[in-house]
């Protein structure tokens, strides 16, 4: 068993400092992967600290059956789903629109150039980013991200698809 | 090559490399260790209240229905004034709740 594998054992028992230690460890991963996701920082910071408690409420729950990173991006994608219904219901597009640009600003500070790339992947709607990301950024399989996302395999295979050849038109790679 | 592996090249040579910047330029603060323990502990202490109320809850109920049963037995009278008097004490709650709300909110119109 290595380093994580033991504090994995420990705070599923109900050692709180190993759970506290795993959390710390795992947030700059799962804030990237929000971050990526929602494109909007104050929410993805909202998600992480929620992602976080729920964690801690049902670490219990946690059979060691996926890696600790897959199961708390588990947790955090169906929180980023349940904001996005929630904004969208409560019609808070402007405060998006705004967290957008605000990341838009910061990269084009930091770096004097927000690629294109980056604003095509922000106009495809959450689910169909998120599954892009799961896929091909970090990597996991269309059961794996069917599971996370709580909608079968084949409608993410569609979603992931379609998604890549939204991104191809809209930066005029249509080959 | 299959028409999935072409997309995942595409996006690994269009897409990837911006995500990747970004993750370098955004990188997240990370609370410090206190954080995340005091964090465990106050959702732990928080589910041991929830558990201690939800358990008193049951003894309070379990106590109150084993007496209403005894006397709805042994001593129907009484057992009629207890309701009686639950009931007029309901009522009374709902009216000085509720009618003072709508007493309060006419001189504002």
């Amino acid at each position: 068993m290595d380093n994580e594998d033991v504090r994995i054992a420990r705070a599923v028992r109900g050692d709180a400092d190993a759970l506290a230690a795993l959390l710390r460890e795992h947030y700059p991963f799962v804030m990237n992967y929000l971050l990526k996701v929602t494109m909007n920082r104050p929410l993805a910071e909202d998600i992480a600290q929620e992602t976080m408690i729920r964690a801690i409420e049902s670490i219990a729950a946690f059979r060691r059956d996926s890696k600790f990173s897959t199961w708390l991006v588990a947790i955090a994608s169906r929180l980023v789903i349940d904001a996005a219904r929630r904004r969208k219901r409560e019609r808070r597009w402007r405060q998006d629109e705004y967290a957008a640009r605000s990341l838009r600003y910061e990269t084009l500070q930091a770096q004097g150039e927000w690629p294109a790339a980056m604003d095509a992947l922000g106009r495809l709607p959450p689910g169909v980013r998120m599954a892009i990301l799961l896929k091909h950024y970090y990597g996991y399989g269309y059961d794996e991200i069917g599971a996370m996302m709580g909608i079968p395999a084949g409608t993410v295979k569609s979603r992931v698809h379609n998604g890549i050849n939204e991104l191809r038109k809209e930066l005029g790679d249509d080959a | 090559m299959r028409e999935r592996d072409r997309d995942e090249l595409w996006f690994h040579s269009k897409i990837k490399g911006a995500l990747d910047r970004m993750e370098e330029l955004h990188e997240p603060g990370v609370p410090p260790e206190w954080w995340f323990k005091a964090l465990v502990e106050e959702r732990r202490r928080l589910k041991r209240t929830l558990w201690r109320d939800l358990g008193l809850f049951w003894l309070a109920s379990f106590a109150v229905l084993s007496v209403m049963f005894w006397l709805l037995n042994y001593d129907l009278p009484l057992f009629a004034v207890l309701q009686a008097a639950g009931l007029a004490g309901a009522l009374w709650f709902v009216f000085r709740r509720f009618g003072k709300r709508v007493k309060r909110d006419w001189p504002n119109r």
